[in-house]
């Protein structure tokens, strides 16, 4: 009887916690995706719902350019960190060569640069340096890499881990070339991760304030980086709604992604699995 | 060609290389060291490797070598070439708002690591309990969407909660614009990169540890103290390893939510910028570079001493 109440008990403070958890994460986003249709600014008192906020975000010029640069940043950031990333943890899981363990402590260790440091530094380099980078869109996907770049090793190099070797070595004895063995045997299995990566890569990229900060200057910048400078000067509901058009996309982008990764799953789930492949 | 190479792949089984380890011994061998197609392998290995590693290289030369070469110049300066001076380390070392700024962000730091850990673990714990699917899902998406949200809107979440009229002020109404709400909207921002590696940890738990804990007649407080985190303390200091780093280093959450009034060390970083004092900020940069690496390095040691999982032999055979 006793264990029962105790267990009782125990449950409820479970569900307590896990749902005043649950507030403590939503309740953020929710108040300003609320406050992005309501009709009075701060102070006002007024009600009533509102599109307002919304037409001016779209209308307000720093926002609409920082969403063309963030855009562009993040495509082009995007795709050079995981061509690249993957080219290396391909190198570093599949071949055997002199020097991977030091490479693969490399690859990690952007993670440990704070941002910060990493965006001043870049400033510093280009405005000495090459002046014509600051305050371009290539310029900031260039620093941009180094932060997306460990995580698509990572992410690449445990998938790649993952498989079994043996199958892409069968299709190159079997006369196919390194990059054909690659693109027909490897790629399909990896496809999952890769997914993963690119849209994890390019929400990185196309969220990033520490680093952008420093890259461009305050009237022509990227749009989390306008977002913030705004909200530096004041408080406002434009930047709500901009914020719930953010909140949308994130989630919209990670809902298609998620929906394709289960299509790839299903596609490799009916083809030929690679069979007793490697057990530690 | 193709079936020569057949052949001798048949005569010399290559040994499943899950992640290098097994394939070290043939490294020695002279024999391959000397085979065509081996060298033609490191060679594709460079070429793969090629682009990323000397990216790196070359940013992380520069960084260390500008950010040295600038903090040796005038304070006030955005010249490369200035004359050398010691003036700006000679300022910051003996600076009194230098060490508060050093002194709140390392607090920040800890606070925020420590909270943010003490929510993490029962929530990872939760994760990996909960048998419901759809209820353990939902929990998931909860706390991992964040993620996908950036954290200026985040931030931008919390100062409308801890406004005059938001939701918060009545209970935390001092809190906007100070410490306590620069700590609060980092919790937020920090927990999902905290569950993570309690996950992990909680995860390969071998199997009935606490079961039998409890057998043997232990409360459930002695299974938690005596059981439960030491076998999970690995997982606990890499989460407060990774919260510690990344808050320590965080820029816009501190700027928003502290209004200028909460100075940390990044954003010092980007307001020296902002009045041309270049040395400073480099020297600034240099001093967060080193509690970063510092604070990675004091918990890598910590997270081998707490491995107490060698320690056990019991707990060691079960995991195989």
């Amino acid at each position: 009887m006793s264990v029962l109440t105790s267990r009782r008990v125990l449950a409820a403070v479970r569900a307590l916690f896990l749902t005043a958890t649950a507030l403590f994460v939503l309740l953020p986003l929710a108040v300003v995706v609320v406050n992005s249709f309501r009709g009075a600014t701060a102070a006002g008192g007024g009600a009533g719902l509102t599109l307002r906020w919304y037409r001016e975000a779209l209308s307000y010029e720093p926002f609409t350019t920082g969403l063309l640069y963030s855009t562009q940043v993040a495509v082009l950031a995007t795709l050079i960190s995981v061509v690249v990333g993957t080219m290396a943890a391909y190198a570093v899981a599949r071949l055997d060569f002199p020097g991977r363990e030091p490479l693969r402590s490399l690859f990690v260790a952007p993670l440990s640069l704070p941002r910060v440091v990493a965006g001043f530094c870049l400033f510093v380099l280009y405005a000495s340096l090459f002046p014509a980078a600051y305050g371009t869109v290539g310029g900031i996907a260039f620093a941009h890499c180094l932060l997306l770049l460990p995580f698509v090793v990572a992410v690449v190099g445990a998938a790649l881990a993952g498989l079994d070797p043996a199958l892409e070595e069968a299709a190159r004895d079997l006369g196919a070339s390194p990059l054909a063995a690659f693109a027909r045997i490897t790629l399909p299995q990896i496809r999952p991760a890769l997914l993963a990566a690119t849209v994890f890569a390019f929400l990185t990229s196309f969220d990033e304030v520490d680093t952008s900060v420093f890259l461009m200057p305050a009237d022509t910048t990227t749009l989390p980086v306008a977002m913030f400078l705004r909200l530096e000067q004041r408080q406002d509901p434009t930047v709500t709604a901009m914020s719930s058009l953010l909140i949308a996309g994130s989630l919209l982008l990670a809902a298609l992604a998620a929906v394709a990764a289960r299509r790839v799953a299903a596609a490799l789930v009916h083809t030929p699995a690679p069979q007793g492949a490697h057990s530690p | 060609m193709n079936g020569l190479r057949a052949s001798v792949r048949a005569e010399a089984p290559e040994p499943v290389r899950s992640d290098g380890g097994p394939s070290v011994p043939d490294r020695n061998d002279p024999k391959r060291r000397k085979d065509p197609k081996r060298r033609r392998g490191y060679l594709l290995a460079a070429a793969l490797v090629a682009p990323g590693a000397l990216y790196l290289l070359l940013v992380f030369c520069s960084i260390v070598l500008l950010l040295l070469s600038y903090s040796f110049r005038t304070e006030r300066t955005s010249r490369l070439f200035a004359p050398f001076d010691t003036g700006t380390w000679n300022r910051l070392l003996h600076d009194a708002y230098t060490a508060d700024v050093l002194w709140t962000t390392l607090r920040v730091g800890a606070t925020v690591a420590v909270l943010t850990v003490l929510i993490a673990y029962p929530v990872a714990w939760c994760l990996l309990r909960i048998r419901r699917w759809w209820l353990s899902g939902l929990l998931m998406f909860v706390v991992f969407s964040p993620i996908l949200i950036s954290v200026v809107v985040r931030s931008y979440g919390w100062i409308l909660l801890l406004a005059p009229d938001g939701l918060l002020h009545g209970p935390l109404g001092s809190w906007l614009y100070h410490e306590p709400g620069v700590v609060l909207a980092l919790v937020h921002v920090e927990l999902p990169f905290a569950i993570v590696p309690l996950l992990g940890s909680i995860r390969s738990l071998p199997d009935g540890v606490l079961e039998a804990a409890a057998d043997l007649g232990a409360s459930p407080w002695r299974r938690l103290r005596s059981v439960l985190l030491p076998l999970t303390m690995p997982g606990v200091i890499a989460s407060l390893q990774l919260v510690f780093a990344l808050t320590v280093s965080a820029f816009a959450t501190p700027s928003l939510l502290g209004g200028g009034r909460v100075a940390v060390l990044a954003q010092s970083v980007y307001q020296n910028i902002q009045q041309l004092q270049w040395p400073l900020a480099a020297a600034q940069a240099l001093v967060l570079l080193g509690v970063a690496l510092t604070v990675l390095a004091t918990f890598n040691r910590l997270g081998r001493l707490a491995d107490v999982r060698h320690r056990l032999p019991a707990a060691g055979q079960g995991e195989g």
